[in-house]
């Protein structure tokens, strides 16, 4: 028999990750799924998240254990005003400093899990990227490509004099 | 074959634990799936919208470049009510038009800010939306605009806020406002669940009684020059419409197009049995009409403001002058309720130049401030009605007035922080005389002032009829910053025990005093044993600083005794 404070999370790429249940249990998803599974020595495979992706998620979690505001807790605000008012930390943004590929990794793994803080640091930190840029830049930033047709431009613009026109 | 995005159709792998099966937590797709590549382009919409919630601050216009970037983002955020609600409206009726389009089916906000609208325009196009709208600000009308001066709200189920900020000061289309002089008036002509309602620049009226019963927040303001055209039982009337009202705010020059045609304490009250919050500011023989004709209850928080002050002796006068002129027939019951006075004439550049504050007892929440205010070139200067002389004036006179102001409360304590050398002898034993069941008298000095004359004061009999000590029931002084010369606690001392042996000693005295180099001759040890031989509780302190000025906030200062 194992500890029963500890479990074992498989990655989609069969890597083997041990860690508190304390720490797992900041995912809605993974906690849920502890309480209905109850005592159990079966590892719990993660089949979307690779390697190296559930690594920083871990390591968020691992810091961010003893944050106040857990994802049981009641959001007496709502979910806007938790969007709005999530605060970025440094040591956030220090584990958001990674290619964006891994970035966009983390934040799509974290929804998938339902932990709600990673979710709301990854989307302010994409939102502090995209903040005073301009569309070309912002298709710079991101690698995407304007698609719009010149009549959809053309509506674009007079929306832009619409809402600029005092 | 097409897919969310974030959910890739060739990886299948899911959490298949027979038992996870059971708890039917996981199911195979569900939630990420891992391709070779995870970029911005696979997010799922609704961490788009998350990213974009996170950056959109207030209004759908500062999303308009993230739209710009390509279909799949303008897309989302068109397709997303909540950012295009709240909705400002400039003069293009066709931005306004596609926010409210947007926004459905969500309750919106609405905020015209450009002055340049089509206001009946505007009114025609927001009016199918009306079931969903709950907040209307018109932060910059043009009174022109305004036809028949009347803007009539009529029917807005969901309203719950209105704001009408008229501005009259435009040149081109405000010749017939100038010469009618009167201000537009706000008819809310059907009931609703109306709640909040702030005009400046114009009245309030409604043409059904039940329209503003829903009421709790009014505000009024901004009514200067105007010609004089409201009666004041009209004004009351609608008040009294107002019965659930818990705010009122009536600003500067909010009265100054109510004709005050009704004696003092004549004809009919305000009563509006929920108000808590009751703001004045005007002139002081208006506000004095106006509080005549209403009933407010002492739980609730009054302020009354005088407008700026520029004659002295009239600024002395007026915590007295704005009160009712008979306030033992007036219903203002705090002025008969109050147990706690605080006089204050802070020390500094402010507009606010003097203070009477009067709570019953330790609740705070409930009180009247009394301010006098002078304009912010005189309060900055610190001259004429701002000058030390004429603080000096207000303190002195604020005490003559106290007696009139609060004829028959049951006042046990007075807290002054003011000039200490600005009250004579007499004064004090008038104020004093007035005040029997004193119980705490509080000094914070501004000066170093003298102490000798309130000392004599106090070693004189109630009147001439009853001998016995004045306030024979003081038990607690607690002074601060006056002068601790030998010679003024030699008097003070003296002055204890006059009472002491007169069967009115003191069981509390706390002294925070200033003697200037060379000033105490004996070291304060020597009186402070002096002192403990004569008041059970006894501090002295003497410094050769003043201690810091402590100024009220919101009428009180907390240290002092209102609180302690």
């Amino acid at each position: 028999m194992g500890d029963s404070n500890r479990l074992t999370l498989v990655a989609s790429d069969g890597g083997k990750f041990v860690v508190d249940k304390e720490v797992v249990q900041m995912s809605v998803l993974l906690k849920n799924m502890i309480e209905d599974l109850g005592e159990t020595d079966e590892s719990i495979p993660i089949p979307n998240v690779t390697s190296p992706v559930l690594t920083k998620v871990i390591e968020f979690c691992e810091n961010h254990r003893t944050d106040a505001a857990r994802t049981d807790g009641p959001n007496v605000d709502g979910d806007d005003a938790r969007m709005r008012t999530a605060v970025v930390s440094d040591w956030d943004r220090q584990f958001f400093d990674v290619d964006q590929d891994l970035m966009f990794e983390i934040i799509v793994a974290a929804n998938y899990l339902d932990i709600k803080s990673l979710v709301d640091v990854g989307c302010k930190v994409v939102a502090d990227m995209i903040k005073g840029k301009s569309p070309q830049e912002i298709r710079d930033l991101f690698d995407i490509v304007n698609d719009f047709s010149p009549e959809e431009e053309a509506a674009l613009r007079k929306e832009n004099e619409w809402a600029n026109d005092r | 074959m097409s897919h969310r995005p974030g959910m890739h159709p060739a990886a299948g792998g899911h959490i298949n634990t027979p038992q996870a099966q059971r708890a039917g937590h996981l199911h195979p797709n569900q939630g990420l799936v891992a391709g070779p590549r995870v970029t911005i382009k696979h997010l799922p919409n609704e961490l788009l919208i998350e990213i974009f919630w996170c950056w959109e601050f207030g209004s759908a216009k500062s999303l308009l470049p993230v739209m710009a970037v390509c279909q799949a983002w303008r897309n989302v955020i068109r397709g997303t009510p909540k950012f295009w609600c709240p909705i400002y409206v400039n003069r293009r009726v066709e931005w306004f038009t596609e926010c409210l389009e947007r926004s459905q089916p969500l309750p919106v906000d609405v905020t015209f800010q450009s002055p340049a609208i089509n206001l009946p325009h505007a009114l025609n196009v927001l009016h199918p939306h009306n079931n969903r709208i709950t907040s209307l600000v018109f932060r910059q009308l043009h009174c022109a605009q305004i036809t028949g001066n009347r803007l009539v709200l009529g029917e807005w189920p969901r309203l719950k806020t209105l704001k009408v900020i008229v501005d009259h000061n435009h040149a081109a289309d405000s010749t017939e406002h100038l010469i009618i002089g009167s201000y537009p008036v706000l008819v809310v002509s059907h009931p609703g669940g109306l709640q909040e309602v702030r005009v400046d620049g114009m009245l309030v009226d409604t043409i059904h009684p039940a329209a503003l019963s829903s009421l709790r927040d009014l505000m009024i303001g901004g009514c200067a020059a105007a010609r004089k055209h409201v009666r004041l039982a009209g004004f009351i009337g609608m008040l009294n419409a107002c019965v659930s009202l818990e705010k009122l705010h009536l600003g500067p020059t909010s009265l100054d197009t109510v004709i005050f045609d009704l004696p003092q304490n004549v004809g009919p009250r305000v009563r509006l049995p929920r108000l808590r919050d009751l703001f004045i500011s005007r002139k002081v023989e208006e506000v004095s009409n106006l509080l005549s004709h209403m009933e407010v209850r002492d739980d609730v928080n009054i302020w009354v403001e005088t407008d700026d002050q520029e004659d002295i002796d009239r600024a002395a006068v007026a915590p007295r002058n704005i009160l009712p002129n008979n306030i033992p027939a007036c219903a203002v019951d705090i002025l008969k309720s109050a147990t706690r006075i605080l006089v204050d004439t802070p020390n500094g550049p402010y507009d606010q130049v003097s203070f009477v504050t009067a709570t019953r007892g330790m609740n705070l929440d409930h009180k009247i401030n009394i301010v006098v205010r002078v304009s912010d070139e005189r309060g900055n200067a610190r001259d004429g009605t701002a000058s030390l002389d004429a603080q000096a004036l207000y303190f002195l006179n604020a005490l003559r007035h106290l007696p009139a102001m609060f004829p028959s409360a049951p006042v046990d304590t007075i807290v002054c922080n003011a000039e200490l050398d600005a009250v004579d002898e007499e004064t004090w034993r008038s104020t004093l005389s007035s005040f029997p069941m004193l119980r705490t008298l509080v000094i914070n000095d501004l000066f170093c002032g003298d102490l000798r004359p309130l000392c004599r004061a106090l070693m004189s009999p109630q009147s001439t009829v009853d001998q016995r000590p004045v306030c024979r029931d003081l038990e607690y002084i607690w002074v601060r910053n006056a002068c601790g010369a030998l010679d003024r606690l030699a008097e003070l001392r003296e002055c204890i025990l006059w009472r002491t042996v007169r069967g009115a000693p003191l069981s509390r005295l706390h002294l925070e005093l200033s003697a200037l180099v060379g000033h105490h001759e004996v070291p304060p040890e020597a009186y402070q044993a002096d002192f403990r031989d004569l008041v059970r509780e006894c501090n002295l302190d003497i410094q050769s600083t003043t201690c810091a000025y402590r100024r009220a906030e919101g009428g009180v200062i907390r240290e002092f005794p209102f609180d302690s």
